[in-house]
């Protein structure tokens, strides 16, 4: 996927902008991307460069104007229902063919993994 | 071909020829003249729009691909009624503007600058209009104008 | 004036578009060097094929080591690419100097690559980069060419009018290598007049690419080798501007060259 509009609401004022994937390191596993809004009245504005990992997001969000920090959370959330539920490089085939034959291979090692990421992974979105 | 724009948050219906300009749909089929057109090449900027948040050069865009898409005039950033955007304000406030004719496309690629670095530098923000050509004001009230607006970063902003 | 009338196709994939390709169509990407062309009228083609439709043809992926560039790749999501940045940083500076923000966000590298105007920046990185281009066809299927093969002349590259350019494939950098792309133009964004894109791993790897001296991007290996043989920036710069024939192009290109060896040290 490449992206696409990006539609939410934060402090009472309707944000419009995008989101758009920008790089896939199939080697580390990361999606790099990249979202902006801005509010349709009055000043505020929202950019965030961020990067996946399997379960969460990372993001540097810059607010401009009268946006406050529940836009960039607004932000984020709109960009995680764009991304899907499992935000990973899946969605490129050529990955999802080496994914799957790493799942084959490293399923116990893959489950305590997982479960220590979601964790730190927790700790940063929160 | 028949196609809908929204600009400015409103939808904008027309029949186009494939090689109908995005900015002469704007401007004769929208009526939104606020867009203007100097080089017809893309490198005066006074055309300049946003799609989806991002500038681009309404005048190297046919309209049709802007079928379905969200574009932001210089209309888009105080309707009738509602008080002056703050670049807008700072513009007046600074003697950014004389004639007006690059105007409107010095404040889409301020906006976009802005949301993207809050706090640019004087040379970002030059760098950044490097693509805007004005004829009057010799640049440094534009300059300034659009720190004002970073420094101010409220409706407070002098 | 206005563009002169034309059939318009927005085809969905890369096949349906290779379909649509020929001598009398012409592909849109991003439109930045074609649309004025138009505008103009210099260029009255039967049909357009606008690209912009094809998502298949936009990634930016590293895989294996190597930067695979997809062709429809908009030149300001290149110039934000933290993958970019770290692999093949040269590409990052090279693209901040092309035109303007509201241009690069249209602009696309496979557009710019295939444009081929003489004072592109992106060519000149691709050729010090060693990148290799990748082509698609109807009639023939896939072609690929290495940077010097793929430009050959102002405004002319080895695709044919039914070839389409999908992806840019550049090869991993040696570990720490550095990267400098330095260019000469009245303002910023402008036009460059001369430029040079040095990308270095001490005396293991040196390119040394040059914008404005020739037809087409000129890499420079005797200044290349000598880098790698010890010589100083100055002198290595000084070979590289021996390839001008115009004095002051000559002395602009090697003060050009000696500021990029240097900032790549």
């Amino acid at each position: 996927m490449t992206g696409g509009p990006l539609t939410f609401e934060a402090d009472g004022v309707p944000y419009a902008g995008a989101l758009r994937v920008v790089d896939v390191d199939e080697d580390a596993g990361v999606v790099g991307a990249h979202a902006q809004a801005r509010a349709t009245r009055g000043w505020a504005g929202v950019a965030a460069d961020i990067t996946t990992r399997t379960g969460g997001l990372d993001a540097d969000v810059l607010l401009s104007g009268d946006a406050t920090p529940a836009a960039g959370e607004a932000l984020l959330a709109a960009v995680r229902e764009q991304l899907g539920a499992s935000i990973s490089p899946a969605d490129d085939p050529v990955w999802r063919r080496k994914l799957a034959l790493r799942a084959a291979l490293a399923v116990g090692v893959g489950v305590a993994a997982g479960l220590a990421g979601a964790a730190w992974d927790r700790r940063r979105r929160g | 071909m028949r196609i809908a724009v929204e600009i400015n948050g409103e939808r904008h219906e027309g029949d186009v020829e494939p090689r109908t300009l995005l900015s002469d749909f704007i401007r004769h089929v929208a009526g939104l003249t606020g867009t203007h057109v100097g080089c017809e090449h893309g490198v005066c900027g006074a055309c300049t729009v946003q799609i989806d948040g991002e500038t681009a050069r309404s005048c190297l865009m046919l309209a049709v691909q802007a079928n379905g898409r969200s574009v932001l005039t210089v209309e888009g950033l105080a309707r009738d009624g509602e008080p002056l955007h703050p670049l807008q304000r700072a513009f007046h406030e600074r003697h950014a503007l004389q004639c007006g004719f690059c105007t409107p496309g010095f404040l889409m690629s301020a906006e976009a600058l802005l949301r993207e670095r809050p706090d640019p530098s004087e040379r970002e923000v030059r760098e950044a209009l490097a693509g805007n050509l004005c004829r009057c004001t010799g640049y440094e009230g534009i300059v300034e104008a659009v720190l004002d607006v970073a420094r101010g970063r409220s409706d407070s902003a002098a | 004036m206005k563009p002169a009338p034309f059939h318009y196709v927005a085809p969905r994939s890369v096949d349906a578009a290779l379909a649509a390709l020929g001598e009398d169509a012409k592909a849109l990407a991003g439109g930045q060097s074609l649309v004025p062309l138009l505008n103009f009228r210099l260029a009255r083609p039967e049909t357009l094929v606008d690209l912009n439709g094809i998502d298949e043809l936009a990634y930016l992926r590293k895989s294996g080591g190597t930067l695979r560039i997809g062709a429809l790749t908009r030149q300001a999501t290149l110039h934000r690419s933290s993958v970019v940045e770290r692999g093949w940083s040269l590409l990052t500076r090279a693209v901040a100097q092309v035109a303007h923000p509201a241009i690069r966000n249209r602009g696309t590298v496979g557009g710019s690559v295939a444009h081929a105007d003489p004072a592109a920046e992106l060519p000149v990185a691709l050729t010090a980069l060693d990148a290799r281009f990748h082509m698609r066809s109807a009639q023939r299927g896939p072609r690929t060419i290495a940077a010097p093969d793929f430009f050959r002349a102002p405004l002319m590259t080895a695709l044919e009018p039914d070839e389409l350019l999908v992806e840019i494939e550049v090869p991993a950098l040696p570990d720490g290598a550095r990267a400098a792309f330095v260019e000469h133009a009245r303002t910023h964004g402008d036009f460059a007049l001369a430029g040079a894109a040095v990308v270095r791993a001490g005396t293991e790897h040196a390119a040394i690419a040059l914008l404005g001296a020739g037809p087409t991007p000129l890499r420079v290996p005797d200044a290349e080798r000598a880098l790698c043989n010890g010589a100083s920036a100055a002198e290595a710069a000084r070979i590289a501007g021996a390839a001008l024939d115009d004095d002051y192009r000559r002395a602009l290109t090697t003060e050009l060259v000696r500021r990029a060896i240097e900032e790549a040290a």
